[in-house]
């Protein structure tokens, strides 16, 4: 077992290496456009749900088995069709699908249906509906819903590139680190994980809280 | 649109009978304030005239879904998460700050609330924020539930007053607990009791 001070060592060691930006920066980057990508889609698919209640049926059920499937079996399935490097973007948005979907969803089915009057009774337009209607009923599901599903795509992302092992990846140095036994090495990278995942999380934080500070659920 | 014409409405939840040969007109420069007691049907009869609900039966002629209603309901309905000046904006486009202001300052409020929500103002703020709704909203007829709800003597008889101008050009039918509403916004009050049969 490495001390504390190895771990700090080789953390350090780890910072000065030539492509260790490279190697972060490769992850950081995938990942996120499948966060992205999953966040995007997952609100397109709930507004389509809302209106039509079949595609909701339909989704239901492939929904519910995501969020249930370890990531560990997806990775491994989709090893079979989808490039080591391409994987992390693929389960960090199959992670996040489900989860945004099913919180927008929430958030439309929650709709004030006394303001939806009021809107047709002033002949509000579609998009302006959107804005004082919809929008405070999706955005407070959408922002709590949005923090989790990022750990959730940073944390499944790497356990997709320490079993997909892709070249210059976080995983993949992980994964070296455990065939070769350098517990040193194995914690200082989980260290940068999780520091990365914080700062990740704080940036997103504050970038949620200066765009649309007026949606979240703290401002009721 | 001139008038407003209701005959023999009829409406129940279920098997409860609310409304019974309902007959009502409303015409433009004659508004009316109908009073009655509480739970005798008078929302019901706005959420049937908006057609919100189906009646069972009888007819209501001189509104479509074309006709441009200005709605005060019970509640004040302000949409929550944007400023009061958008809330007014969003009912008339071409509507200004300057404007916006003079609209509020005749309903007893201050301009520097415009850029507030309605959720940091009071209940009787936002009563008066949905009224100055209603009333820069360019419409063909007036329906109105108990506008002036939880309004302080002072306040109130400057709502009466706009209110008062705004229903002078179009037809209205405002709903009040209070037969003095009618007399100060020069309206004709008329019972619900008298204008359908007992349930």
């Amino acid at each position: 077992m490495a001390s504390p001070f190895a771990v700090w060592k080789k953390l350090t060691e780890l910072v000065k290496m030539s492509n260790f930006w490279l190697i972060i920066g490769s992850s950081f980057f995938r990942i996120m456009a499948g966060f992205l990508l999953g966040l995007v889609c997952g609100i397109i698919l709930a507004v389509i749900s809302a209106r039509w209640k079949a595609v909701y049926k339909i989704l239901q059920l492939p929904m519910s088995i995501i969020k249930a499937t370890p990531v560990a079996s997806f990775v491994i399935l989709a090893l079979v069709w989808i490039s080591g490097k391409r994987l992390s973007t693929f389960i960090s948005f199959i992670m996040v699908l489900p989860m945004v979907w099913s919180a927008v969803y929430t958030g439309i089915a929650c709709v004030d249906t006394k303001l939806l009057e009021t809107a047709k009774t002033f002949r509000l337009s579609k998009l302006h509906t959107v804005e004082a209607v919809y929008l405070p009923a999706i955005m407070p599901h959408l922002l709590s819903v949005s923090r989790v599903a990022l750990g959730f795509a940073w944390k499944s992302g790497i356990a997709g590139e320490v079993i997909a092992i892709p070249k210059n990846t976080i995983g993949s140095q992980l994964h070296n680190a455990k065939v070769y036994l350098n517990t040193d090495e194995l914690f200082a990278w989980t260290a940068v994980i999780v520091i990365l995942s914080v700062i990740i999380e704080k940036l997103f934080n504050i970038l949620m809280k200066r765009a649309l500070g007026r949606w979240s659920s703290e401002n009721g | 649109m001139d008038k407003l014409q209701i005959k023999g409405l009829c409406f129940s939840y279920g098997e409860e009978p609310i409304l019974n040969n309902l007959n009502l007109t409303v015409e433009k420069g004659k508004p009316l304030v109908l009073l009655g007691k509480s739970g005798i049907g008078k929302t019901t009869l706005l959420n049937l005239i908006l057609g919100f609900i189906k009646p069972n039966s009888g007819e209501i002629s001189g509104i479509d879904e074309t006709t441009r209603v200005s709605v005060m309901y019970q509640e004040d309905r302000l949409f929550p998460q944007i400023s009061v000046y958008k809330n007014l904006k969003l009912v008339k486009k071409e509507l200004n700050l300057n404007e916006a202001g003079k609209l509020l300052s005749e309903l007893g409020l201050e301009k520097n609330i415009l850029n507030k929500l309605p959720g940091e103002l009071s209940g009787g703020m936002r009563r008066r924020i949905a009224l100055a709704r209603c009333l820069i909203f360019p419409a063909e007829l007036v329906l109105m539930d108990e506008p002036f709800k939880g309004l302080d003597i002072e306040s109130r008889k400057k709502c009466l007053g706009a209110v008062k101008k705004y229903i002078a050009e179009r037809p209205a039918l405002i709903i009040s607990h209070d037969p003095h509403d009618a007399e100060a916004i020069g309206a004709e009050t008329v019972r619900m009791e008298d204008i359908a049969e007992n349930r």
